[in-house]
């Protein structure tokens, strides 16, 4: 590895799959896929580790294969981090404007900012955000304030938290590779960040991530993530339903929910059957279309009322121009977005990564690691910039020349 | 207006968790890859003590004794030298020139140094050393081949022969057969020089070499009694001068640079020569009477005693040549004997 090459893992440990991308980051500035490694993921339940043994294996394998089909060792890893025992909270502050000439200084800046995160958690409860909404000068919006004149500066911070022993599990899996974890990274910001454009984010946008074990949301208001939650609920408890609506096996369920599985009830017969397997093998059975897609639709649609209703009144549909984005590996079952258009009474559409990601990478479960890389390329890229500016200092510039 | 700030100690975030796990909760591929990180840290550390360490006793080693280090490699003294060359040089020449001391170490020698005392001789053109370990030096020589040799005198000391090669290098000439160097004609009559004890090249000599050889594959009996070779009007007009047993003088030009075309035309001279055994041509022009449809060759024939005059005065030795014979000329300042001898171009 040359000085200015990193190869940096992507590793999204879910309920159903562990997912490791490989990214070969280039002086900081750009970024290339060149490993993948999938593996079914065990002991790991609604996105928390169960049994850290199983779950280290899994990640293991996935990174191992990721590596070997990559032929490069991991040197840092970004991990996304899920799971019901997050939470969030929305703190702010405000401070007036220390210059006489009222123009707003970095120390201003830093002093509101330290003010709005300096909220005491519960024991046991740590950081795993501060996500940063515009700063507000004398009530306008201004997305950097620093030498513009006004009197009183507010922001606001929504705070992401967690259990400590369960990030602390997260990161102990990722540890027992021997690999460091640079950041860890909400899974519905990196998918969110993937599957929508700074447009859509700034014009209002949701993005639901339906994963296995978990649901992520994300609202972006005004260009900023307003406000982040994670439901322990997914795609396998539509699995779940089917499997106790139906009296099946959870892998038959599976299979039939992978088959005929919808987002909302299409079929209008009643009489109209479809096989289990259809191999007319024995044990082979006969099940109403209809019953499979109103179990199915039932917890979509569930799911998304429960989203709604976390949200309150924080998600207004006049402020959301941009939609719902639905993604996650659950977001395959057709009819999905009609769904969700019709719980949150606006437009609703499938994520879809940008053009430039590789056709196989362009699954819906793909979007949360390919959001990590692109964080892991964009906090590269800004410390490659902090670097430079320190480099120009006062001193640099003297002896540029020596 | 300024506000006072009083904050909570800072919020925990997950970097505060310990990143650091017990190899006992790690996978196999964990610690393989902790092990490995340990060794090339190792490794790298060893390095970086080694290199110090080295650093450290050479600037020793230069404060105490610099010659430790400056000195090369000891190595086998040298009991062979392997001699190879396309002359007439011995191993024995070799060995005495290159007077090695004795046990010096095949690294300790100075090729350079060697190659130049060789080639100080002249009469070694090129010469290659290298080292064969473990104790071989092999030489390799390119030799000079004498063309003609010179009868010279240096200071006070007793005249020499000397001989010159075809690219004008003087020499001493060793290991030579005492034939081959007598059947060689002497240089005369040209210029030496010497500059800081060293001949210059002779201008000319690849000429005279290749009239030489020409003569030598063309007419073999004739060239063996060439005894002298005269540079005199070289740089003049030209001309070689060979002075033979047969004929006091035969001019050679070099301007045109056909020597085969002179030494055909010579050949016929001499033979004509031989048919008045009582005129032998005293001197033979080579150098001038081209015409456009042949060759005037003067030729100067022997003055005959008083009494052969008297009774040949009328009898000329080219009467009996074709129409363009040489006619009789009486002048007593001039050879009595003039002649001319045409060669149409198609004959040669």
């Amino acid at each position: 590895m040359s000085s200015k090459t990193k190869y940096i893992g992507a590793v999204e440990i879910g309920t159903s799959k562990v997912t490791v991308l490989i990214g070969e980051l280039s002086q900081g500035r750009s970024l290339s896929i060149i490993g993948f490694g999938e593996c079914q993921s065990r002991g790991v339940l609604k996105g928390s580790v169960m049994d850290f043994r199983s779950a280290s294996d899994a990640t293991h394998s996935a990174l191992l294969a990721a590596e070997s089909n990559a032929g490069v060792r991991i040197d840092e890893v970004y991990l996304a981090q899920t799971g019901g025992h997050l939470d969030g909270f929305y703190n702010e502050a405000s401070a007036n404007v220390s210059a006489a000439d009222n123009m707003v200084s970095a120390v201003d800046i830093d002093t509101v900012c330290r003010l709005a995160k300096a909220k005491a958690l519960p024991d046991g409860r740590m950081v795993v955000h501060n996500i940063r909404r515009p700063f507000r000068l004398d009530g306008r919006l201004v997305p950097d304030p620093e030498h513009l004149v006004g009197q009183r500066l507010e922001v606001g911070y929504w705070t992401v938290h967690g259990q400590e022993n369960k990030i602390a599990d997260n990161i102990h899996v990722i540890r027992g590779f021997n690999v460091p974890v640079a950041e860890l990274i909400l899974a519905s910001l990196a998918s969110g960040t993937m599957v929508t454009s700074a447009e859509d984010r700034q014009n209002g946008v949701l993005v639901i991530d339906i994963g296995g074990g978990t649901t992520d949301y994300t609202l972006y208001y005004d260009g900023c993530a307003y406000t982040t939650g994670v439901l322990s609920v997914g795609g396998s408890h539509v699995t779940n339903d089917l499997s106790l609506g139906l009296r099946l096996t959870e892998g038959q369920a599976e299979k039939l929910k992978l088959r005929f599985g919808r987002g909302t009830v299409a079929a209008r017969d009643k009489s109209e059957k479809v096989w289990l397997n259809g191999d007319f093998a024995i044990g082979d059975r006969q099940f109403p279309r209809q019953a499979i897609e109103q179990i199915t639709s039932a917890r979509v649609w569930e799911i998304f009322e429960v989203v709604k209703k976390k949200l309150g009144v924080t998600f207004v549909p006049e402020r959301t121009s941009a939609g719902v984005v639905v993604t996650g590996g659950t977001s395959k079952l057709p009819g999905i977005a009609e769904a969700a258009a019709k719980v949150f009474g606006v437009t609703a559409r499938l994520g879809e990564v940008p053009g430039y990601i590789n056709e196989n990478l362009r699954d819906p479960g793909f979007s949360t690691a390919l959001g990590l890389l692109y964080f892991g390329l964009n906090s590269s890229a800004e410390a490659a910039v902090a670097n430079n500016r320190r480099r120009s200092g006062f001193f640099s510039r003297l002896f540029a020349n020596a | 207006m300024s506000t006072l700030v009083t904050t909570n100690p800072p919020t925990r975030t997950w970097r505060d968790i310990q990143q650091s796990i017990a190899p006992k909760a790690m996978s196999s591929e964990g610690r393989k890859r902790l092990l490995i990180g340990t060794v090339k840290s190792v490794a790298a550390l060893l390095a970086l003590g080694l290199g110090g360490w080295g650093a450290y006793e050479l600037f020793n080693i230069w404060e105490r004794n610099p010659m430790a280090i400056k000195s090369p490699v000891k190595s086998e003294p040298v009991k062979t030298v392997e001699m190879r060359s396309d002359g007439v040089l011995d191993k024995a020449w070799v060995t005495r020139v290159l007077a090695l001391p004795k046990n010096a170490g095949l690294m300790e020698l100075d090729l350079h140094a060697l190659q130049m005392r060789l080639m100080e001789t002249g009469q070694v053109r090129n010469a290659v050393l290298t080292r064969k370990f473990p104790a071989t030096l092999v030489v390799m020589l390119e030799e000079r081949w004498p063309v003609v040799r010179i009868h010279a005198q240096i200071g006070e000391a007793a005249p020499k022969d000397l001989l010159i090669a075809r690219d004008g290098v003087i020499y001493d000439g060793v290991c030579y057969d005492p034939s081959v160097i007598g059947s060689l004609p002497y240089l005369a009559e040209v210029n030496l020089k010497r500059i800081r004890g060293q001949f210059q090249p002779v201008e000319g000599m690849d000429k005279v070499a290749e009239l030489l050889s020409t003569a030598r594959a063309n007419i073999p009996e004739l060239s063996r009694n060439w005894q002298i070779v005269s540079l005199a009007r070289y740089n003049a007009d030209g001309f070689i001068i060979v002075r033979s047993k047969e004929i006091k003088e035969i001019i050679f030009g070099t301007r045109e640079n056909d020597f085969y075309k002179q030494i055909a035309q010579l050949d016929l001279v001499v033979e004509v020569g031989h048919l008045q055994a009582d005129h032998p041509a005293v001197s033979v022009n080579l150098a001038i009477g081209e015409t456009q449809g042949g060759a005037q060759v003067p030729v100067v024939f022997e003055t005959p005693s008083a009494p052969a005059s008297a009774s040949g005065a009328n009898k000329s030795p080219g009467s009996k040549l074709p129409a363009q014979a040489p006619s009789t000329r009486t002048a007593p300042q001039r050879p009595v004997l003039f002649g001319s001898i045409y060669f149409p171009s198609r004959e040669l």
